[in-house]
């Protein structure tokens, strides 16, 4: 009988990582690009700016292709972890499988409204409002599906909450690790949001754009108070989790018997520490704002690789409680034995 | 490995199934076929006068990533994660075995969807450089279609797993017996697909010499599509037929009827289409049209049939059967038994978890076909055993009575243990199984009294029943022995005066003979030979098929048995029913 978990080389795990964090943000992006469109659409239609608009469009149409994204790297990073460990993942699935059904139907009206968005600004003269709510609406399926995917990596990380998934699926959105989870998300969404309206008002230094240098640096600074915002937020409710939980998963970082963890944890905190700098520097000093924004970018894919990194190389599941076996190198760790 | 089961209907799971396959291979054919349409357009342009050309590639080129990022990428998310659901063993031994393949799939998907977007963002950039500009959409293609083709071998494999099974070499599964006829019908069910999508934006056209210049250039290709796909599919059909995939199971209808329906339609969409869009394309109205269209959507239905219908017992053909049991580990199970402890029962101190043996064994094992059997009053849908035992008795004959059928695998006591649960099934739906009277040895034949001495007699097996099984029904168990030994019956004659199907006593020997079988719902669909078959193994327990070993407790010989309290049984995972009812119906 053969193995159905796959021996990959280790080198995999930094695709993998690499995978899961071009996918979560661009699932963060996914959630914010049509919010920040609507509130141009309707900053353009309060001030009467037609710069906003073309902004607004823009995002729009970024956020089409910003699907091929999310599924492209989604695909790759369900289909790395379950080759690591099927076991895991696919009983997960099956289990949540109520919610993901859900998730499914979610995401295929969030498609939708994101098509129909875009396809919209044809005919969005007569409907303003109604383009506006489109938008909103394609950002509020998201969230919905962003909490599924939570939900399912909460569940593929911790095991002993399959017995009660079993009999419940919907429990999990019961878990107060759950709620933490989602709202690390949501603020990752605001901070992925506010760059990528940095991003946008970089746009208007470029010498062949339209719009106005003012508008530009108003939108970079705008999306940095947005970031900052959220890092603080994200910083209040790491220490909620601290309070909650006790220092216990920075122990098993630091006791781990892989050895890059630890710089991958470096990379996090500079990262973090990195993206708070430029933030504020933007808002205080306001100089050099383009080149700011670009770094902003550049520190934020840092941080959340390093988090990312951190959380999916867990260390061996059979050291752990609860017999965590998500992305292991153990391909044959069976969820099962590790748990009794 | 064990997953956790989706409790659903079959009909519901296999409807499903179907409909995000076939949306997913409409999608994908229009995607991979209305790309190469995008560089024959191309190509038109650059060489005609008629800037309609290249304007029409542009709007293929946006419409195929539009179609990619948001049809066939949901489609196919979609599909993986329902697929997923209903067979996660299977897709995570697909994984092991093509984990090189997909990955390269998903690459050369990534290039694809790359490539395409720098050549519709780059058109009027390249304008000038319209040789570069095709190149690049020519990769895209190539990308696109080899992505395809990972996609392919896996589902060709699924059907013709060839020498994979024995060698367990990466190349035997990807080059498998049906591979290239597969891809070469995949290939022109795409461009058939693309074409009638061609076909109905021509039919849209006002102009009239550009509507018919289109109808003809993509008609043209659609038709040679279409003969080749009937060819394709001929080729494919043969190759199933090889491999043993066409026989058909029990009374549904044969997959190479579909198979056959779809060169048929292949070689009429083919005609029509020389007729009518080649040769006289000004004749080619929205009738014509619409009827090219229900072609396309029938023949990819059918291709669809054609797959889902030649499985056969498999989910992967010589190495998993369809209740995702692997063929090599049937053996193992027999002696170890398919019960083990799993991380997502929740299991109490010293108690085990809250299913029986024997439901356990049937979610595992049945409930992939006969999950409708799960809920009580669904008597229609339960097999029409009249006697205790019979259901044991016919899982002994299973293999030789349905040939097509997954092996039995799990040790005795689950065997008895299903056995017992499929009764209790019975009864909670109303049926009342009466005690097979003893059959009585002929003193004419032998080797037929040898037989039936040796076969299972009528008393229930010694497992434990469920919880809330009516007294009355042990005290019948026990009784029957008894009543065997003080008045055998005359010879060859059924001795059950309460038999429920109103058999006299002294109903001639035929028509007991025939009560003696062991009934069922599906008995029409068996096969004149597997009945004979099934009779000579009914005659020989100690036949390959039922030779388990684990029957000695049921022969003539052996003291009457009184079943077990639940406690005795050692693995069986007896607790209250209604604990396990709803445990189950939560999943």
């Amino acid at each position: 009988m053969m193995e159905s978990s796959v021996r990959l080389p280790g080198a995999v795990d930094i695709v993998l990582a690499l995978a899961l964090s071009l996918h979560f943000l661009a699932v963060c992006a996914a959630v914010s690009l049509p919010w920040l469109a609507a509130h141009l659409e309707f900053w353009g239609k309060e001030e009467e700016s037609r710069s906003y608009w073309t902004t607004a469009s823009q995002l729009g149409e970024i956020a089409v292709y910003n699907l091929g994204v999310v599924f492209l790297f989604g695909v790759l990073s369900y289909l790395l972890a379950s080759m690591r460990a099927p076991e895991t993942l696919f009983a997960v699935s099956v289990l949540l499988a109520p919610g993901l059904g859900v998730f499914l139907m979610f995401l295929v009206v969030y498609v939708g409204l994101i098509f129909l968005y875009r396809r919209g600004w044809k005919s969005r003269q007569k409907i303003v409002r109604l383009h506006i709510l489109n938008a909103v609406a394609a950002g509020v399926m998201a969230v919905f599906c962003v909490a599924f995917l939570v939900a399912l990596v909460l569940g593929a990380v911790d095991d002993s909450l399959w017995p009660r998934l079993w009999l419940d699926p919907w429990s999990i959105f019961r878990e107060a690790d759950f709620w933490f989870g989602w709202g690390y998300a949501i603020f990752t969404v605001f901070m992925t949001g506010g760059v990528i309206v940095m991003l946008t008002g970089r746009e208007a230094f470029h010498w062949d754009s339209g719009s106005s240098l003012s508008a530009g640096a108003r939108l970079i600074r705008l999306g940095a108070f947005f970031s900052l915002c959220a890092i603080f937020l994200m910083v209040v409710l790491s220490g909620v989790w601290v309070l909650l939980k006790g220092l216990g998963p920075f122990r098993i970082v630091l006791s781990t018997d892989r050895p890059e963890l630890i710089p991958l944890a470096v990379v996090a905190f500079v990262g973090i520490v990195a993206l708070v700098e430029i933030l504020m520097s933007v808002l205080k000093w306001r100089g050099s704002a383009p080149r700011a924004s670009l770094l902003a970018a550049v520190f934020l894919f840092l941080a959340v690789f390093g988090m990312t990194s951190i959380f999916s190389w867990q260390p061996d599941p059979k050291k752990q409680e609860g017999g965590r076996a998500f992305v292991s190198t153990k391909g044959d760790t069976r969820p099962g034995e590790a748990t009794r | 490995m064990q997953f956790p089961i989706l409790e659903t209907p079959p009909v519901v799971a296999s409807a499903l199934l179907s409909a995000l396959s076939y949306l997913f291979a409409v999608l994908t054919g229009l995607m991979a076929g209305g790309a190469v349409f995008m560089l024959v357009a191309q190509k038109r342009g650059a060489g005609s006068i008629e800037f309609r050309w290249n304007d029409l590639a542009r709007r293929v080129a946006t419409w195929v990533l539009n179609l990619t990022l948001g049809g066939v990428a949901l489609s196919g998310v979609s599909l993986w994660m329902v697929f997923i659901f209903f067979h996660p063993k299977m897709a995570a031994h697909l994984q092991s075995i093509f984990w090189g393949p997909l990955l390269a799939g998903w690459v050369f998907l990534t290039c694809g969807v790359a490539l395409l977007a720098g050549y519709v963002f780059y058109w009027d950039r390249w304008r000038d450089r319209s040789g570069v500009h095709f190149t690049l959409g020519a990769a895209a293609v190539v990308c696109l279609w080899l992505a395809a083709a990972m996609m392919v071998a896996v589902k060709s494999f699924t059907l013709t797993s060839g020498g994979w099974p024995a060698s367990a070499s990466l190349w035997r599964a990807i080059l498998n017996p049906s591979l290239v006829p597969a891809y070469l019908l995949w290939a022109a069910a795409a461009m058939i697909l693309a074409g009638s999508a061609g076909l109905i934006y021509a039919r849209c056209q006002k102009d009239n010499l550009w509507r018919e210049a289109v109808i003809q250039g993509v008609g043209t290709v659609t038709a040679v599509a279409a003969l080749a796909g009937s060819v394709a599919c001929l080729a494919w059909l043969v190759v199933l037929s090889f491999a043993g995939n066409l026989e058909g199971m029990g009374d549904e209808i044969p997959p190479i009827y579909f198979g056959a329906g779809v060169v048929v339609i292949a070689v009429e969409l083919s005609i029509l289409l020389v007729l009518t869009a080649v040769r006289r394309p000004e004749s080619f109205g929205n009738v014509l049209c619409a009827v090219a269209v229900v072609s396309v959507v029938t023949l990819v239905a059918g291709i669809q049939a054609v797959q889902d219908k030649s499985q056969g017992p498999f989910l992967i053909q010589n190495y998993m059967y369809r209740n995702g049991i692997l063929v090599s580990e049937v053996e193992e199970l027999k002696e170890k038994g398919l019960w083990k402890p799993v991380a997502w029962m929740p299991e109490k101190e010293g108690a085990p978890p809250n299913v029986t043996l024997g439901e356990y064994n049937f979610r595992v094992q049945c409930r992939v076909c006969h999950a409708g059997w799960r809920k009580a009053g669904l008597s229609s849908g339960l097999p029409a055993f009249k006697f205790e035992g019979d259901a044991l008795r016919y899982l002994d004959q299973i293999s030789a009575r349905h040939p097509f059928f997954p092996v039995f695998a799990g040790s005795g006591q689950e065997k008895q243990a299903v056995a017992i649960y499929i009764e209790g099934l019975l009864k909670k739906s109303g049926v009342s199984l009466a005690s097979r009277p003893a059959e009585t040895p002929r003193p004419t034949k032998k080797k037929t009294i040898e037989a039936r001495e040796s076969r299972p007699s009528a008393v229930p097996p010694p497992v434990a029943p469920q919880v809330g099984e009516s007294s009355e029904d042990e005290v019948k168990a026990k009784a029957v022995p008894e009543k065997t030994l003080s008045s055998p019956p005359e010879e060859g004659v059924e001795s059950a005066p309460e038999a429920p199907d109103g058999v006299s006593p002294q109903a001639p020997a035929p028509a007991a003979e025939e009560n003696a079988k062991v009934p069922e719902k599906e008995e029409g669909g068996a096969s004149p030979s597997s009945e004979a078959q099934a009779q000579k193994t009914d005659a020989n327990p100690a036949g390959s098929s039922t030779a388990v070993g684990d029957h000695s407790d049921h022969s003539p010989g052996a003291a009457p048995s009184v079943p077990k309290p639940a406690a005795q049984v050692p693995a069986a995972p007896e607790t209250k029913s209604s604990d396990a009812d709803a445990g189950g119906e939560k999943q």
